[in-house]
């Protein structure tokens, strides 16, 4: 595990490095979910690259701009200037590894980042792990925890009528517009090879962006994974050691990649 | 940008990481080195990025920080030979990183700042390490006293509560009731000390020259009125060189950013009090940071 900065001066993104047990070509960008379900989820995503990692391919994973260890403050960070960030760190993951493919794995708004920069980079494979498809629905999704978490904190008369915040983390119109904005099943043509769309449930709208990608020549495959009743149904934010299903399901999707 | 991070990886064969916060052009001379790591399972960034935000605004008023994880946890490894209990380990970790800071930046003095459980390594080290000459605990220790019973009932002259209340009880908001009362089974197994060893504790560490900060919150703590420490270690008259502070609208994490920066000005205060004087002064002239200029916050129970 080496943790390092990279990227431009005044814009330095935080990663890790996992490099991988033998010798490989391939290589794995592993994007975060947004600032809101980031610390429940970087556990998770210390154990899937360390799974990776063992399994033979490079791993980088790595804060966007504006979160966790990287420069800019909580209020920086959009849709957009993530996408700019995956693809740095997808330039900084093939200088670090030297591999001929790269595949990304995303969760959430990190599936959405990662789907969007697959729009000008041709990924082996894109894992989309619970991804946000339509960001309208994402950012309603937030703001009702938002308002739950207020109330149960009892901050629900300093809060009422504010949208400057979302789950702990400031949230400008700016980012809620372009936030809002994400619209997968409609958007520009992805250059990935191939798909996979990873998820606890099957929902219409993973069925919708399966068929888009599909009309577009990528295959792609619509894949369940049954979580155990103590996970099952909590928010990611609520569930900070999930079960094993997903890794081990996640792991063997990129098996594939490490022969060819 | 008033501040430099850099990698920071120390302990046994370089498995405990952090990121090394160091001011820009101004320092502090002889000022002691910031401390933070995890609070509870979270990654070293804390709960809503809150050390991140802290330790760029100490070293915009010339103060060094290192926010780290602790073996096992965020980007620090663990060795599986390592059988040590995990407070005892939490404790040589923060030894291990003044260790490492001396060895490889000069720094002689350190102020651990906990946060909720990490408070338990930072009281630790610091009654037992001179090298620690101020200690900072948010939502630290905090025992039930007769005054806290004695307030209790202005609990329900909270507007917040009846709201609360009414949701979950009467409207039947079960996803509010299962998030309160997830909050509520969210307990950490800690150790307290009683309140006759965290007096003696205290008044040691003040016998020492060290410089505490305690902040509590109101909500749904057990802590209920700003003078409830001094009620708990049974010292009515206050104590030399202990500052106290009390939010009564803040949360435990707190998830508002108003109150964040409620907390981190306050530190930013207490830095410069105990720490920029007699010898140690600004190496260089730039103006302070105004994220610490302002003055004190209005909504603090001083």
């Amino acid at each position: 595990m080496k943790p390092l900065f990279f990227g431009e001066a005044e814009r330095r993104l935080y990663g890790v490095y996992h490099p991988p047990a033998s010798p490989s070509r391939h290589a794995v960008l592993l994007c975060y979910p947004g600032m809101q379900e980031y610390n429940a989820a970087h556990w998770m995503f210390r154990r899937l690259a360390t799974s990776l990692s063992r399994e033979g391919h490079h791993v980088l994973r790595f804060d966007y701009f504006g979160t966790g260890d990287s420069d800019g403050d909580s209020d920086s960070t959009t849709p957009e200037s993530a996408v700019a960030d995956v693809h740095t760190a997808l330039r900084e993951l093939r200088d670090l590894s030297r591999a001929r493919e790269l595949s990304l794995v995303g969760l959430r708004f990190g599936a959405a980042c990662a789907a969007l920069a697959c729009t000008q980079f041709a990924a082996r494979q894109l894992v989309l792990w619970d991804p946000v498809i339509d960001g309208a629905a994402y950012v309603r999704e937030l703001e009702t925890l938002d308002e739950r978490r207020n109330l149960v904190l009892l901050h629900a008369d300093r809060t009422r009528g504010r949208r400057d915040e979302l789950l702990g983390f400031p949230f400008t119109e700016q980012v809620r517009a372009r936030t809002a904005a994400i619209d997968l099943a409609s958007g520009a043509p992805i250059k990935a090879k191939r798909v996979v769309i990873l998820g606890s449930n099957e929902r219409d709208e993973q069925r919708q962006l399966r068929n888009w990608y599909e009309r577009s020549g990528v295959p792609t495959e619509l894949r369940t994974v049954e979580e155990p009743e103590e996970t099952a149904g909590r928010r990611l934010r609520e569930r900070p050691m999930l079960s094993n299903a997903v890794l081990v399901e996640l792991a063997r999707e990129l098996r594939g990649s490490l022969v060819g | 940008m008033t501040y430099t991070e850099k990698i920071f990886s120390f302990g046994p064969s370089g498995a405990l990481q952090g990121i090394l916060v160091e001011p820009r052009g101004r320092r502090i001379e002889n000022a002691p080195a910031v401390l933070t790591w995890n609070v509870g399972l979270h990654h070293h960034i804390g709960p809503h990025r809150f050390f991140v935000t802290l330790t760029r605004a100490l070293a915009a008023i010339g103060f060094t920080s290192l926010r780290f994880d602790i073996s096992g946890l965020g980007d620090s490894e663990v060795s599986r030979d390592d059988t040590r209990p995990d407070p005892e380990r939490a404790v040589a970790d923060v030894r291990e990183a003044m260790s490492a800071l001396t060895k490889q930046r000069q720094f002689q003095t350190f102020v651990p700042i906990g946060f909720c459980s990490s408070v338990d390594a930072a009281h630790a080290v610091g009654v037992s390490d001179p090298r620690v000459v101020g200690v900072i605990h948010l939502e630290g220790y905090g025992f039930r006293t007769k005054g806290f019973y004695l307030r209790y009932p202005l609990r329900f002259l909270n507007r917040n509560r009846w709201e609360r209340l009414v949701r979950m009880r009467v409207l039947g908001d079960w996803a509010a009731a299962m998030e309160a009362s997830q909050d509520r089974e969210r307990v950490y197994v800690r150790d307290y000390p009683t309140p006759k060893k965290l007096q003696s504790d205290i008044a040691a560490l003040v016998a020492r020259g060290a410089a505490l900060l305690l902040i509590y919150v109101g909500g749904d703590t057990d802590y209920a009125y700003k003078e409830q420490f001094y009620e708990m270690i049974d010292e009515r008259g206050g104590a030399n060189r202990v500052e106290l502070d009390f939010y009564p609208d803040a949360d435990h994490t707190f998830f508002l950013e108003e109150d964040r920066r409620r907390v981190i000005q306050r530190i930013g205060f207490f830095m410069r009090k105990y720490f920029v004087t007699g010898d140690r002064r600004i190496s260089a002239s730039a103006p302070p940071s105004s994220r610490m200029q302002a003055s004190s916050s209005p909504r603090a129970e001083r």
